[in-house]
């Protein structure tokens, strides 16, 4: 049976495949985000932006199978824009003191040093750290979201694990 | 520190707690955006104006022409532009937005793209309703149903196309229930086996799109079913749904194996975590309450009160 469709066909199959990326990634993108401002005001503007930034450029994007790669490499230049706009303005959610604060005593002071050695960390060491760990993503697909070789993000995130371990070892 | 640490710390990034405000901000982003873009192809709009309008005059002839394509277009189930996928949350989900006097015009169903699905459409005056009206739906197991209430909505036209949905490849059932509240509209779908599920809501024509498939990597389970008797009148199994509402449980309205109604409460894996919540709802309640073993497909017992 056919389907009434009001308005150009291509662009409402457009339209549809862009709202249908967003839907199953929102939650995906606001943890990325929650993950390096820590606040969640802050964490929504920036999904909200990026979700603004990649409807205006959906159109470019020519195939269709890395659209969750070219989506999560805005949000992750949205945040880092974010951060440098307001650099040394850490607003941290209740929330996320009270997050931390059901581990039991022996794990919550590791829990916390890592997490000061993560804050630590440069953006892109962060990236890395945030996608490889967190989110389970390949090498490979890392270096797609960052544009740059395996063997970068390799050294970058050796270099990042290297740093952490500096940090907490002080 | 070792790489653990970091996977401890995934645990926690697991349970960032997702604000209720996420779908509103993402709309908002999408609202921008198309604005936006709107702006950038006026101009472009401008120059097509004069085509389009020779176009919108050809249609309208033939149209006027020729009645069959006139009323081809009255039977086409009308799908507006996507406002959102359902996420559920244990089974249920909700959205749409607060309106009154809705008519849940027509459901029809189709086939695409390997999935069944079902348009269900909403109209005002006889005319489509631009949003979704306020609406919460649940997917339950054993038997495999949809719960929808619908709310704002006073006329449930599409009741006439119910026998169409019955030919429905996943479709067992389909039937209204009652509610005791005037300004809610609410039915049941029934699968005659597991199904995977999408739900979109679509808006300008308001329609919600249920796209089906067959749930094969789907393993039966035995549920134990904390459920009512079965009453010949619909509104005794909202009553007691009503009762159990107001002490805090959730609860669901089905149709047993004769089409009588009855009420139950969430099933229970075992029959000693159902026994144990009978003993402590006979302690609060006094509606009559059993125990029923199902799995799959198989229909609810009837057990007509006296």
């Amino acid at each position: 049976m056919a389907i009434g469709f009001s308005k150009n066909k291509l662009l409402r199959e457009r339209e549809d495949s862009f709202l249908s990326l967003i839907n199953e990634n929102q939650e995906k993108l606001y943890r990325i985000a929650y993950s390096y401002v820590k606040n969640k005001d802050d964490a929504l503007d920036i999904v909200q932006e990026t979700v603004y930034k990649a409807y205006i450029s959906y159109h470019k994007v020519k195939n269709i199978q890395y659209e969750n790669t070219w989506l999560t490499r805005i949000l992750i230049n949205t945040c880092i824009d974010f951060i440098k706009k307001n650099q040394k303005v850490v607003a941290i959610d209740m929330k996320f003191i009270e997050n931390t604060s059901h581990f039991n005593n022996d794990n919550f002071q590791q829990k916390v040093e890592v997490k000061e050695a993560i804050d630590k960390l440069n953006e892109k060491q962060k990236t890395v750290i945030i996608l490889r760990f967190f989110e389970d993503m390949k090498l490979e697909e890392i270096a797609k979201i960052l544009e740059s070789p395996v063997s970068t993000i390799k050294s970058i995130l050796y270099r990042a694990l290297n740093e952490m371990n500096i940090t907490l070892k002080e | 520190m070792d790489k653990n640490n970091l996977y401890e710390l995934k645990e926690e990034y697991k349970e960032i707690q997702i604000p209720s405000e996420l779908n509103q901000v993402v709309q908002t982003g999408i609202e921008r955006g198309r604005t936006k873009m709107y702006k950038r192809s006026r101009n472009k709009f401008l120059n097509i104006c004069a085509s389009f309008i020779l176009g919108l005059t050809l249609l309208t002839a033939s149209v006027n022409i020729s009645p069959t394509f006139g009323q081809s277009l009255e039977k086409i189930p009308y799908m507006g532009k996507l406002v959102k996928v359902l996420q559920f949350n244990n089974g249920t989900s909700e959205g749409g937005t607060i309106t009154d006097g809705t008519d849940i015009s027509e459901i029809d169903s189709f086939e695409k793209d390997g999935y069944e699905n079902i348009v269900i459409n909403f109209s005002q005056d006889d005319m489509l309703q631009n949003d979704v009206p306020a609406y919460e739906v649940r997917y339950d197991e054993n038997p495999y149903a949809m719960t929808f209430e619908i709310c704002g909505a006073r006329n449930f036209s599409a009741e006439e196309d119910f026998k169409k949905i019955l030919e429905s490849e996943y479709v067992k059932d389909i039937y209204q229930l009652i509610t005791f509240d005037d300004s809610c509209m609410r039915f049941v779908i029934e699968f005659d086996r597991p199904v995977e599920y999408k739900i979109e809501e679509r808006k300008d024509p308001a329609s919600l799109v249920i796209s089906l498939k067959e749930d094969e990597k789907y393993e039966e389970k035995k549920t134990y079913s904390l459920r009512t008797v079965s009453f010949v009148e619909g509104h005794l199994a909202a009553r007691s749904e009503e009762t159990l509402h107001t002490i805090g449980y959730e609860s669901r309205v089905l149709k047993d194996e004769d089409g009588l109604f009855f009420m139950e409460i969430q099933p229970f894996e075992t029959k000693k975590e159902a026994e144990k919540k009978l003993e402590e709802l006979g302690k609060l309640t006094d509606i009559e309450m059993l125990i029923e073993e199902r799995m799959g497909i198989q229909d609810p017992q009837s057990y007509p009160s006296e």
